[in-house]
């Protein structure tokens, strides 16, 4: 019986680590790759242990304000992190890199996609889901793209939408698998998919900027360690990192 | 009372409580979401096409798992055992495993997804692939049910039917499926309740896209990344639908199955 309980008490307590010698982070699932390699590097570096939760920014937020806990939140637009800032679940929101929205075509391109206008046609898109922050530039880039393609172009792209995913991640792989003509995604997810998907670009008149914003949480119980890794984002090492992975840091 | 009874009581209310409180959570929290929810664009696509979906892949389970459930009732082959195996696996597959095996086989890509798409037909994304989707994890309930009640139908009634003449089909009509009722009803229930909350299958394979894929456990999830109270309410009402179903399982009279 005693053993039991212990068994169940340990079981009850190693849900619920952090807070002691490590740090959790919550990254945008644009991260995935790039917060993978940091973690360990950092970790190896300062001897502090990282956990890593990958999600769309908008899941990661509405996590948070259910009362998940994370030390770190790094958000793919600002709109999230500003959420959380106005609510005093994060203290800042310090932006710490970009990324550029592309198209991405299975390698066998079925639908012979060669530019964005080609998305008018019959085809199987597949975006994010609106609150997802790739979501939300996809469909920007879109309406934006009327000065150029005319007025109701992106309704007729967006009818050609067969699926909205809850992260870029999940527009990557319905891309990658073949399953799906086309899909919006960031630069660095195309990268990250090289060999089984192409990159088309979009004019500059598409007009997005994806940016990328950290801050630690208010309730975080390793500070200190929270603004290490924020620090480690901007140290020389961190850029090299972010930049091998496709996105644009600041000198 | 002595201490067993008083461990049984303490568990009783342990697990009753472990079930009913975070079930009537739902129930609780959803009633202070806007009644406005209720009846947004989303939440009544939702409803229609899951109630549409699992009514659809019902049908077929019945269909074709009806002559399944009663030749594994009534063959004794090595086969027969290797087929029930086989067919039970969709029940302990991981939402995520039975999701890629529906690719793998149906995708564009797929064993036979490729041929059908060579001839113009591609079923990711579509309704029908909700459905697909839906009849690969439920139909193995309705065959287990249905071939437990066929198994526990007497022999010598179909041999008697046998002797007055009956063919083969009648006998099975009139007489093997009138006894084994309750338990093909029972499978029935089951099936349709485990196609409303299919979840994993659907969103890898079919995707989620509002009034065309998005069934209601899709919607909650999806919900649930923008704003809680339509996610509550949809999640409410899911509840309701299953208490529902599972009520009018009990309800069902039951048999005694002697061998199933």
């Amino acid at each position: 019986m005693r053993f039991l309980s212990v068994l169940l008490l340990a079981a009850l307590t190693a849900g619920c680590t952090s807070g002691g010698d490590g740090i959790t982070i919550f990254a945008a699932a644009s991260l995935t790759e790039a917060f993978q390699e940091l973690a360990q590097e950092f970790e190896a570096q300062y001897g502090i242990k990282v956990e890593l939760n990958f999600a769309g920014s908008n899941t990661l937020r509405v996590q948070i304000e259910q009362g998940a806990y994370a030390d770190v939140f790094a958000s793919a637009n600002e709109e999230h992190i500003q959420a959380l800032l106005r609510q005093g679940y994060v203290d800042e929101s310090i932006a710490f890199a970009k990324n550029r929205l592309v198209i991405v075509v299975p390698e066998s391109n079925p639908a012979g996609i060669e530019s964005v206008e080609d998305l008018r046609g019959d085809v199987k898109l597949v975006i994010a889901n609106e609150a997802v922050p790739a979501g939300r530039y996809a469909r920007e880039a879109l309406y934006n793209l009327e000065a150029l393609y005319g007025e109701g172009f992106a309704e007729e792209v967006l009818s050609r939408v067969v699926s909205l995913e809850d992260s870029v991640k999940g527009v990557l792989s319905k891309v990658a698998m073949g399953e799906a003509d086309a899909g919006f995604v960031y630069a660095t997810d195309a990268l990250a998919a090289r060999g089984k998907v192409e990159v088309i670009e979009l004019p500059s008149e598409a007009g997005v900027e994806p940016s990328y914003y950290v801050g630690v949480l208010s309730h975080s119980k390793n500070e200190e360690a929270a603004r290490e890794f924020i620090n480690f984002l901007f140290s020389p090492r961190g850029k090299e990192i972010l930049r091998k992975h496709g996105f644009e840091v600041g000198q | 009372m002595n201490a067993f009874a008083l461990i049984r009581t303490l568990a009783g209310i342990a697990v009753a409580g472990f079930i009913l409180l975070p079930v009537a959570s739902v129930l609780i929290s959803a009633g202070g979401a806007s009644p406005e929810v209720l009846l947004s664009y989303e939440v009544v696509a939702a409803v229609k096409l899951s109630l549409l979906t699992a009514t659809l892949s019902t049908l077929l389970i019945v269909i074709i798992g009806t002559p399944v459930a009663y030749h594994l009732a009534r063959s004794d082959s090595a086969l027969r055992r290797f087929l029930e195996v086989a067919l039970n696996l969709p029940m302990v597959l991981p939402p995520a495993v039975a999701g890629i095996a529906l690719l793998a086989a149906f995708g564009r890509e797929g064993i036979l997804g490729r041929y059908l798409a060579s001839i113009g037909i591609a079923l990711p994304f579509t309704t029908t692939a909700v459905v697909i989707a839906q009849t690969f994890v439920a139909l193995p309930l309705y065959v287990r049910s249905a071939r437990a009640g066929f198994a526990s139908v007497s022999r010598t009634f179909e041999g008697a039917s046998y002797t007055l003449g009956a063919s083969e089909f009648t006998t099975f009509l009139r007489v093997s499926l009138p006894l084994a009722k309750s338990a093909v009803l029972a499978g029935v229930i089951m099936s349709w309740a485990r196609a409303m909350g299919e979840f994993g299958a659907t969103i890898m394979f079919a995707g989620n896209f509002v009034g065309r894929t998005q069934t209601m456990p899709l919607a909650v999830y999806s919900a649930l990344q923008v704003s809680m109270d339509k996610a509550l309410v949809l999640a409410a009402l899911l509840i309701l639908i299953s208490f529902i179903i599972l009520f009018t399982f009990e309800i069902i009279p039951k048999r005694r199955y002697a061998d199933a």
